[in-house]
């Protein structure tokens, strides 16, 4: 008898053992983890920041987390080496249009890999719907059989939306977009900046005259750059004045010309990489349109010039936001027909563009950071944009005559009162973190996957969470190829 | 009897003990993803404890 329990006293440790061993082969190299509301979990560390994730609570329909900010951290700490992981996310939506899953690719970057897990309008949209392999083309009345058949023979660019998906580029650029005098910016830009040029196969080269203004502590180097279809096709790099201290003193006006030759036709993509100490006093280019992407931040003219003018911007934003450091940018914005007071230096002032198409900006005294939805131009002749309408959380379809929109996006399954819906992520593709961090949730060797939720803290709305379920893949391995591994290793 | 019984205890909890803690720490989650190797923590020490009044009673 004793024998025998001292054989169980043994023998359950060595069973353990072996069936940690069998886990660590994973031989059908499979290994799914669910997490719900409230767990604690060896891999999943919960949602952070915990200022945006209300406690843990149940009305009947399982636990849940409320997220009522954005953005929301999962940090997953992987069961091992995989290739992939699929992530499937029980979720609601309350008075949120917008929910979507990241992977963290590189944090110090800002780069997320986005994949959408529900969207209001395309959820609730009572259009013609084509599913086309992995897109879905809806149409306001049915015109195309597919999305080939679309893309073959394209409607405006303008009737179009697309939602985690991009066209592709035309292989011919419209006359329109080539031809005409050369664009000219004389509006004094201050720090990064990037704007859009179409070639029909003629070379680029613009001329920049700038200033800096040594306004922060710190050397002001200058890196440009111009992509052709994302390639390098020519870049510059201007190391710093020499004056690294806070001098405030406006130095010499400086130029640089940056020449991009053997284009195709197609876009030509310039980046003007400096800090905020740097000022574009005019931007000369050879070809005909120069649009800004998103955001320009209008310099002041201090030790430019004696006198104050007025900044006149051409857009297709639906959204603006307008924010300024000093008090000398207080002032009366005009969009369009409407006015915004930018009365109190960094207060963000918002504005919804209440008509579709381009809208006049004026901006009488400059000093001033413009964050736009849509392309920025500072002359109508300059402006174009190539792209169609970018569906976000904010999109109004009826408003921009959009009749079509491309998605690349799995509608959500209902399991019980929860939507569900997931993307899958390259496992080596993500960042992996280094150190424990509270507000993230991080650990060592953990990923970060990411909820967005934009602009969910602005409308008073919320997104619960009940469930998060990961499946992590790799080739299944046999015991004969461990068997080749170990002999290999030997 | 009780004394072997105990003895074989303390000592089988301690070694596991030592082991999964060796590969929870080699490889993260790999044991805890399953149980808690403080389990055999627990069981060192009601073995000990046992392994100590066998003796003392003796």
């Amino acid at each position: 008898m004793t024998r025998l329990l001292r054989l169980i006293i043994v023998l359950i440790p060595l069973a353990l053992l072996v069936w940690v061993g069998w886990s660590y082969l994973d031989l059908d190299g499979e290994t799914t983890i669910v997490w719900e509301a409230g767990d604690v979990s060896p891999f999943v560390h919960g949602l952070r920041p915990t200022g945006r994730v209300e406690p843990v609570r149940d009305d009947g329909n399982g636990a849940f987390h409320r997220l009522s900010g954005d953005p929301v951290y999962l940090s997953v700490t992987p069961p091992g080496n995989y290739e992939t992981v699929d992530v499937d996310v029980w979720f609601n939506a309350h008075e949120q249009p917008m929910v979507e899953l990241g992977a963290t690719v590189n944090a110090e970057a800002g780069q997320i890999d986005l994949r959408p897990l529900w969207h209001k309008t395309l959820d609730t949209l009572n259009w013609n719907v084509i599913a086309d392999e992995s897109l879905v083309l809806y149409q306001r009345r049915r015109v195309y059989n597919s999305v080939d058949d679309l893309l073959r023979d394209p409607p405006p660019l303008s009737s179009i939306a697309t939602y985690h998906t991009n066209l592709p580029e035309p292989d011919a650029m419209p006359r329109a977009w080539t031809s005409g005098a050369p664009a000219t910016s004389d509006v004094s830009l201050r720090g990064n900046h990037e704007f859009l040029a179409a070639t029909d196969g003629r070379r680029l080269t613009f001329d920049v005259m700038y200033m800096d203004m040594n306004r922060n502590v710190g050397a002001d180097p200058i890196a440009v750059r111009v992509y052709q279809g994302g390639e390098l096709v020519a870049s510059l790099d201007v190391p710093d004045d020499g004056v690294s201290e806070a001098t405030n003193a406006s130095l010499e006006r400086e130029t640089f010309h940056v020449e991009a030759t053997g284009l195709m036709p197609g876009l030509v993509k310039v980046e003007l990489q400096a800090n905020n100490d740097i000022y574009w006093r005019t931007i000369n280019s050879t070809l005909p349109k120069m649009t800004f992407t998103r955001n320009v931040f209008v310099g002041d003219e201090v030790g430019y010039v004696d006198e104050l003018r007025p900044v006149t911007l051409w857009t297709d934003a639906q959204h603006l936001t307008f924010f300024t450091r000093h008090a000398e940018g207080v002032q009366r914005i005009t969009v369009g027909d409407q006015t915004v007071d930018v009365a109190i230096p960094h207060e963000h002032y918002d504005v919804e563009n209440d008509r579709a198409g381009i809208t006049k900006v004026t901006i009488p005294k400059g000093d001033l950071l413009v964050v736009t939805d849509g392309r920025v131009a500072f002359s109508p002749e300059a402006f174009f944009n190539p792209f169609p309408v970018q569906l976000d959380d904010r999109t109004d379809l009826d408003k921009l005559q959009v009749d079509y929109v491309i998605a690349e996006m799995d509608a959500p399954r209902r399991s019980g009162a929860w939507m569900v819906n997931g993307a899958q992520f390259w496992m080596p593709g993500l960042e992996v973190e280094s150190s424990r961090d509270e507000a993230t949730g991080s650990q060592e060797g953990s990923r970060r996957f990411v909820l967005s939720l934009p602009r969910v803290h602005e409308r008073d709305a919320y997104v619960d969470i009940h469930k998060v379920e990961l499946t992590f893949k790799r080739p299944p391995r046999s015991l004969a190829d461990i068997w080749q591994r170990i002999r290999r290793g030997i | 009897m009780v004394s072997t019984l105990a003895k074989t205890l303390t000592r089988t909890a301690l070694l596991s003990w030592i082991v999964f803690t060796t590969i929870e720490l080699a490889v993260p989650t790999l044991v805890t993803r399953s149980f808690s190797p403080h389990w055999f923590l627990a069981a060192f020490l009601i073995g000990a404890i046992w392994w100590h009044l066998a003796l003392t009673k003796r």
